[in-house]
């Protein structure tokens, strides 16, 4: 993009601009604002535009006017009462129940509002310390999923002989569980040899309590775990560090001093909601001039880095540098990384001196795609600066626990190649999608083989096709379960509707195998009254109502010094490498079929239904690459390079020197909202390489791919203008959205840098009455 | 076809200039125009007569019920209040046809045998709807809330008729969007003390005293009915 910013009149006006293109006011910009309605693009492929589609619609309307409604008969309505009325609720009035909501093995407390006995809008739970009354868009958008007409809607069996051509045939339950039933029976009495289970990790209480009996009724068999987005680095450093696995508490509303290496504490992790809350508690004080200020060190652009004081955009590896050069300056290890550059030493001298400073009151975050090493040092660093004392609690991480004693997906690769398996259950997940590539699961039965892989599933997806058996979950919405958040909070979901398509629990399925009934209610409740002995019929019904267990977080520890390896020297510099980040609307893949996600702009990039491999634009201009230009990415992989196609997004302050792709995109059988959207990382994952490839080459092609972009809609002058000043404020001047001042002003007066302009009033709402199963509450079910 | 097309075609005339002729099938024209004619001018009235009849507007709409429930024994002879069985009235839109175990608190020992009755039993015994049919249908894009008029003033018979002279319901009024404005404009016309909402029989002179005029106008200050702008505004009811 060339260096026209000073000609240009829409980046002078306020000294803001929204886009490369605006800053550069290139000349598809101007051409695009002069079109009527710019970003529609309403000529089709067979040449019909706006207007002609207005005229036919139009004609068609008069037409059907004139002579349908007019033949139409008002529709005969039924209203079919209740024979027994539910004690509580009234025809039309909507009701709230406190749910939860699991993803990645951490479940955050919601209120689920149901109308007649439909569930129709998701919100946080207000009690919930993992939500706090928010929830995101992954949560708001799983009442869709719910009503999914791809979900999967009956159990299907593939014949393993007939190939991939076949159609599956549809079974119903008794047969599934005649089948099914009789190997379990077959299998307990070998105390489980040949059955193998891959699940997804899960923090559920009942789940952990069901694997561990699981574990102790059948020895034999193999229980595996895997998610693309592991964790397993975290579990190592804290490992090394400590000899246990730690969960680190941040508590961000206390920390003056946050400094985030390659972690996106506000955008991905699994305690988002609340970290952002905690965040934002600690600039709320901005007028006292006391505010926390956030360090952001990174290869991509996360949302935490859009929301930095002082952020340093490096490639991956050279994020371990900058936390092994932190950890020399405090004597921690013993080699300065020698790469270091200029402008990375200006940054961490800055950041280790306010760390210095707020000695106590600081925090420092790595992100799970850096290795152990680096995790350990980062423990170490926030030992040396006395952090754990107030800004960071540690308690046992409790998903680690499953991964200590099951294998990973290699293992179970190896396992299926060597015909020992015979039954092979798949909870959920999607192996076959988001597994590695160098661990290919053969779920074929092939000639001679005795195995049979069942698929317990939402969607009929990818691993379901190569599975004989494709059996329905039920949505979170349908069945019972529980779960724990970050924090540890006892937190439980209760179904607010039958299985719309018969689909059954995970812990119900678990149950089945080990020869116990489904119901999911018995289940959760017997863990609740082993996890609180002393609980009575009322703590239910309390906990139950409230979707949590007040005060059941996890125990806190107090780990002691971690231990350091003093030779560590984290100064490799390689080629161009690849991050494969977690996407917000899609996360690994499993919401591809939500059209309110695909349809959501990406909250950086304003990408919507489509991925786009992020690159920097002095490496975009160095290759020679425009917007939307497709790419080939080949890395090493086996005996010859693997390669994948994407179409290239030029994001200002994207790390030089790396490229970012988020993954979850390129389903082959997505569904048909979501199969073939956006472009796959497939052969680049390997299980070496979960977050991050190194080496890897970028290649043009030849070839165009349109981008829909949001970013730039809605600048066309005449209209936006007016909004426009308001928003932003004349240079100097505060505008409704943008307020700015001079330091010296604000210094004098604090009130200055809000001029007139006043922020929206929030008015708080009350809080949502809950659906309640006690007698003495009268009333208290009631929706306001 | 062609050769054919080319030997119609009107010849030029010599001295170069050309002149518009019909064609031979515009004769068919004025026939065709005299039909459309008479189709339009039977079409419109009869359209308008069609819009406007009882017969569109539902009327007197009866349909048969699974049961041949007779509002007139219980409201009418048995003095049963309304709310006694659509207890939801004053608190919901809806205004909650009872769960079959309304029926059932007397029928179990009043007319327990009766052959009438036994779509309520068999509902009762295996859990299974009874379906009424829909006596008065708003379309959906009209959001009707009976608690707000209710509480507001309106009694039933407002809207519904003297429900209690009734066998079996029919619709007694249009619930056409110029009958509800005609009450949303003048609202005066039609209020009542809130004590008075399911009575029947509501006749304001003998009762209260004095002129519907009169009295209503009393009740709309102090039943605090919103303005004219507000109660005729498109979101009122389209929202």
């Amino acid at each position: 993009m060339s260096q026209v910013a000073a000609e240009n009149d829409a980046a002078d006006r306020s000294g803001w601009w929204r886009g490369l293109e605006e800053l550069a006011s290139a000349p598809e910009v101007k051409a695009w604002l002069e079109k009527e309605y710019p970003g529609v693009a309403w000529r089709g492929r067979d040449g019909t535009d706006r207007r002609d589609f207005l005229r036919l619609m139009a004609a068609s309307l008069a037409l059907g006017g004139f002579t349908l409604t007019g033949c139409r008969r008002w529709p005969r309505e039924e209203i079919r009462p209740h024979a027994a009325q539910p004690e509580g609720t009234a025809p039309g009035v909507p009701l709230h129940y406190a749910t939860m909501f699991e993803l990645d093995g951490v479940a955050t407390g919601l209120l689920a509002k149901s109308y007649d006995g439909r569930p129709v809008k998701i919100e946080g739970n207000p009690l919930h310390p993992g939500s706090l009354g928010a929830a995101d868009a992954l949560m708001q958008a799983s009442v869709l999923e719910l009503y999914d007409p791809e979900r999967s809607r009956a159990v299907l069996w593939r014949d393993p002989a007939g190939g991939p051509a076949l159609q599956p045939s549809e079974k119903s339950w008794p047969e599934f569980d005649l089948f099914f039933g009789a190997r379990c029976r077959k299998l307990r009495e070998r105390q489980g040899a040949g059955l193998a289970v891959l699940a997804q990790p899960s923090g559920s209480p009942t789940w952990q309590r069901l694997r561990e009996e699981f574990q102790v009724s059948l020895p034999k068999a193999c229980w595996f775990e895997y998610q693309p987005f592991t964790h397993s680095s975290e579990y190592e450093g804290s490992r090394s560090a400590w000899g246990r696995v730690l969960r680190p508490q941040y508590r961000l509303d206390k920390a003056s001093v946050i400094a985030a290496f390659d972690a996106d504490p506000l955008g991905t992790h699994p305690a988002r909601l609340r970290l952002a809350r905690d965040w934002a508690a600690g600039r709320h004080n901005v007028d006292q001039g006391t505010c926390n200020r956030l360090y952001v060190v990174e290869p991509g652009f996360t949302i935490t880095g859009s929301v930095a004081d002082c952020r340093l955009a490096v490639a991956p590896s050279a994020v371990a540098r900058c936390v092994g050069w932190l950890a020399a300056r405090w004597g921690l290890i013993d080699g300065v990384p020698a790469s270091i550059t200029a402008r990375e030493h200006q940054f961490l001298e800055r950041l280790a001196n306010d760390l210095e400073a707020a000695r106590g009151a600081g925090v420092v975050l790595a992100g799970p795609a850096q290795s152990a090493e680096v995790h350990q040092l980062v423990h170490a660093i926030n030992h040396r600066l006395g952090n754990p004392a107030t800004t960071i609690g540690y308690s046992e991480e409790p998903l680690a626990a499953a991964s200590g004693n099951s294998g990973s997906i290699t293992g179970l690769s190896r396992l299926l190649e060597g015909n020992v398996v015979t039954t092979l259950v798949v909870v959920g997940g999607n192996p076959v999608f988001d597994g590695p590539a160098d661990a290919p699961l053969r779920l074929g039965a092939g000639a001679g083989r005795e195995f049979a892989a069942i698929h317990l599933s939402l969607h009929d997806n990818e691993t379901s096709h190569e599975c004989e058996w494709s059996v329905p979950a039920a949505h979170f919405l349908e069945c019972w379960g529980d779960g724990r958040g970050w924090d540890g909070t006892h937190t439980l979901q209760q179904p607010l509707i039958q299985p719309l398509f018969g689909g059954r629990s995970q812990i119900g399925f678990l149950a089945g195998i080990l020869g116990r009934g489904p119901d999911g209610r018995d289940l959760v409740r017997t863990t609740f009254n082993r996890l609180f002995p002393a609980a009575q019929d009322a703590d239910w019904d309390k906990a139950l109502h409230d979707g949590l267990v007040a005060d059941s977080q996890f125990a806190q520890v107090d780990p002691g010094a971690p231990k350091v390896n003093r030779a560590v020297l984290l100064d490799e510099t390689g080629g161009r490498e690849l991050r494969l980040a977690i996407d917000h609307k899609v996360h690994d893949g499993r919401f591809a079929n939500n059209a309110w996600l695909q349809e959501l702009p990406d909250p950086l990039t304003k990408l919507a239904w489509d991925n786009a491999v992020m690159i920097s634009p002095a490496d975009a201009g160095a290759l020679g690459l425009q917007q939307g230009q497709v790419v080939r990415l080949s890395a090493a992989g086996g005996e010859s390079r693997v390669l994948v196609e994407a179409a290239v997004y030029i994001l200002p302050g994207h790390a030089d020197g790396c490229v970012t792709l988020p993954a979850g995109y390129g389903r082959k059988l997505g569904g048909h909202v979501g199969a073939g959207v956006g472009f796959g990382c497939g052969p680049l994952r390997t299980t070496a390489n979960p977050w991050t490839v190194a080496d890897v080459i970028v290649e043009k092609t030849g070839r165009h791919y349109p981008l829909a972009i949001t970013q730039m809609h809605h600048i066309a002058p005449s209209i936006a203008d007016v909004a426009l000043d308001r928003r932003l404020g004349k240079k100097g001047e505060p505008g409704l959205l943008v307020h700015e001042a001079l330091f010296s002003e604000f210094q004098h007066d604090s009130h200055a840098v809000h001029g007139h302009a006043r922020m929206p009033c929030i008015r708080r709402r009350s809080l949502t009455r809950l659906w309640c199963p006690r007698h003495d509450t009268a009333g208290a079910w009631r929706s306001t | 076809m062609d050769r054919e097309d080319q030997g119609d075609r009107p010849d030029t005339p010599e001295d170069g200039a050309s002149w518009f002729r019909f064609p031979p099938w515009a004769n068919y024209l004025v026939p065709a125009g005299v039909l459309l004619a008479i189709g339009v001018l039977t079409y419109i009235p009869l359209l308008l007569s069609l819009a406007l009849s009882p017969v569109t507007t539902d009327v007197g709409y009866q349909p048969k019920q699974p049961v041949p429930f007779s509002h007139k024994v219980h409201a009418g002879d048995l003095k049963i209040d309304c709310r006694y069985c659509h207890s939801t009235v004053e608190q919901t839109a809806f205004a909650a046809v009872p769960p079959t175990q309304t029926c059932m608190n007397c029928h179990a020992a009043i007319k327990a045998e009766s052959p009438l009755l036994e779509p309520v039993r068999s509902s009762y015994t295996d859990g299974t709807a009874v379906a009424w049919v829909k006596v008065h249908d708003l379309p959906d894009f009209v959001y009707f809330n009976h608690s707000a008029h209710i509480n507001q003033g309106i009694g039933c018979a407002t809207c519904h008729g003297r429900i209690d002279q009734m066998e079996e319901v029919w619709q007694s009024q249009p619930v056409s969007m110029g009958w509800c404005l005609n009450c949303h404009r003048a609202p005066e016309q039609h209020l009542r003390p809130r004590d008075q909402i399911t009575r029947m029989d509501w006749d304001p002179l003998a009762m209260a005293g004095r002129a519907q005029s009169e009295l209503g106008s009393a009740l709309k200050t102090s039943l605090h009915i919103q303005s004219m702008e507000t109660m005729t505004s498109c979101t009122t009811c389209h929202r």
